[in-house]
């Protein structure tokens, strides 16, 4: 029999109502935050079958020192490549796209392929802003390892996934029972890293995918699990994620980057949760080139709320600011800056049931 | 920002490939990845291919959920 996607997400969604109790679910992808919101997934599920977005934007994670620390870079005359949702996300003292507006050299790349390119053909500093999770680590150690130009190096914002987790879990702010795992994550990571979950804290989870069915389906086997009294991993996304991962990418990361504590934006220090380079490649590193040190710094602006909304204990609907004074024209705060950002979510597919 | 795409590898110069987005050819490195050939497909994220997909994947063809519903079935028989 060829199913159609209705039918399909019609049988899925009666598996789920059979099995439903109340649960709270925590994603951590701004792919799957856009997924749910797009397809209005939340008013497909029973009320009491609560999936709720955490620290899924890598744009959004990046504190305010870092781009304060690019600021700082950037005064200094050196060129700025990053992806261009970074430009907006407000630093203690602006933004990248101020800067650009005062005359700083700020570019927006689509990869770290395109600012090596960009070092190559200019004569002066290059820094590339390295934001982005596991998925996006490795495409920066495999430029490093090739050897970019002498005006090339990074300043790593690179994050690791499942030491938040570990910290949300271990809060128990957000009280989850259980969690969907970023699939393109976990393309390089593999299951291995959420078994601890699992194990020791005994939730259910499931590896998802993007496709509207991937979420429903990866509801329905945590259900599943739930019903059956299991803590388990289980890969729903196996089109793209093999259990052991990308063994070549996490071997490149091994060699290029170790890691570190740092703070993300809403969170105090995160133990072991960011990338830095090795010695070995200090001289692509921008802090040790640039001799850096800028010091924390605060986080928000009057009223914003994008730190409980990042650690999934608050929704964009809870913010005064959300609709009024900040939109994505006009973001305040980080969440509503990047169109993977909960807040520019919730803007553009409407409200949250 | 993890957005990836499937894509079919259409040619390799070096370690880079064109790909073919079902219209859209862009260049994707081939750094992260083995065993890749013309023909292939991958998934993409940022100008490089992350992983080698079969072609039955990168469709996303409907039967594999059907499939999935089956074996979940199956497992609560057992």
């Amino acid at each position: 029999m060829v199913s159609t996607m209705k039918n399909l997400s019609k049988e899925i969604i009666k598996r789920i109502e059979k099995i439903a109790r109340p649960v709270k679910i925590m994603h951590v992808c701004g792919s799957h935050e856009h997924t749910i919101m797009q397809h209005g997934i939340r008013t497909l599920l029973p009320p009491e079958v609560e999936v709720v977005a955490g620290p899924g934007c890598p744009v959004c994670c990046v504190p305010s020192r870092e781009v304060d620390e690019c600021l700082e870079l950037a005064r200094q005359g050196v060129t700025i490549a990053t992806f261009g949702d970074m430009l907006r996300v407000p630093g203690s003292k602006g933004s990248l796209s101020e800067a650009k507006s005062e005359g700083a050299d700020v570019r927006v790349v689509y990869g770290v392929r395109n600012a090596v390119e960009m070092a190559e053909k200019l004569d002066q500093e290059v820094v590339f802003m390295s934001a982005g999770f596991e998925t996006t680590a490795p495409t920066t150690a495999a430029e490093l390892v090739a050897k970019p130009p002498e005006n090339f190096s990074i300043l790593s914002c690179h994050r690791l996934i499942p030491p938040a987790l570990q910290f949300l879990i271990e809060s128990g702010e957000v009280n989850l029972n259980a969690l969907i795992e970023p699939g393109h994550v976990s393309t390089i990571i593999g299951t291995g890293p959420y078994q601890i979950f699992s194990e020791k804290y005994g939730i259910p989870q499931v590896v998802a995918g993007f496709n509207p069915l991937d979420v429903l389906m990866s509801v329905y086997m945590i259900l599943k699990q739930i019903d059956g009294g299991k803590a388990l991993v289980q890969n729903e996304y196996q089109r793209a994620v093999k259990e052991e991962g990308n063994l070549k990418a996490q071997k490149l990361l091994e060699e290029v980057f170790y890691i570190k504590t740092r703070e993300w934006r809403g969170f105090p220090d995160i133990p072991n949760s960011v990338y830095e380079l090795r010695d070995e490649f200090s001289q692509y590193n921008a802090r040790q080139k640039f001799d850096l040190h800028v010091e924390q710094s605060t986080e928000l602006a009057t009223g914003c709320i994008c730190g409980p909304i990042l650690r999934g204990v608050a929704r964009p609907e809870d913010c005064e600011l959300f609709k009024e004074e900040c939109t994505p024209t006009n973001p305040v705060g980080a969440c509503m800056v990047s169109k993977e950002g909960t807040c520019n979510i919730a803007y553009r597919y409407g409200s949250f049931v | 920002m993890c957005i990836a795409a499937p894509a079919q590898i259409m040619e390799i110069k070096d370690n880079v490939a064109i790909v073919d987005f079902g219209g859209i050819r862009q260049q994707a490195k081939l750094d992260l990845v083995e065993d890749v050939e013309v023909g292939k497909y991958v998934l993409v994220h940022s100008g490089y291919a992350i992983e080698v997909l079969t072609e039955k994947a990168a469709k996303e063809s409907l039967e594999a959920w059907d499939e999935l519903l089956k074996i979940l079935d199956e497992e609560e028989l057992s």
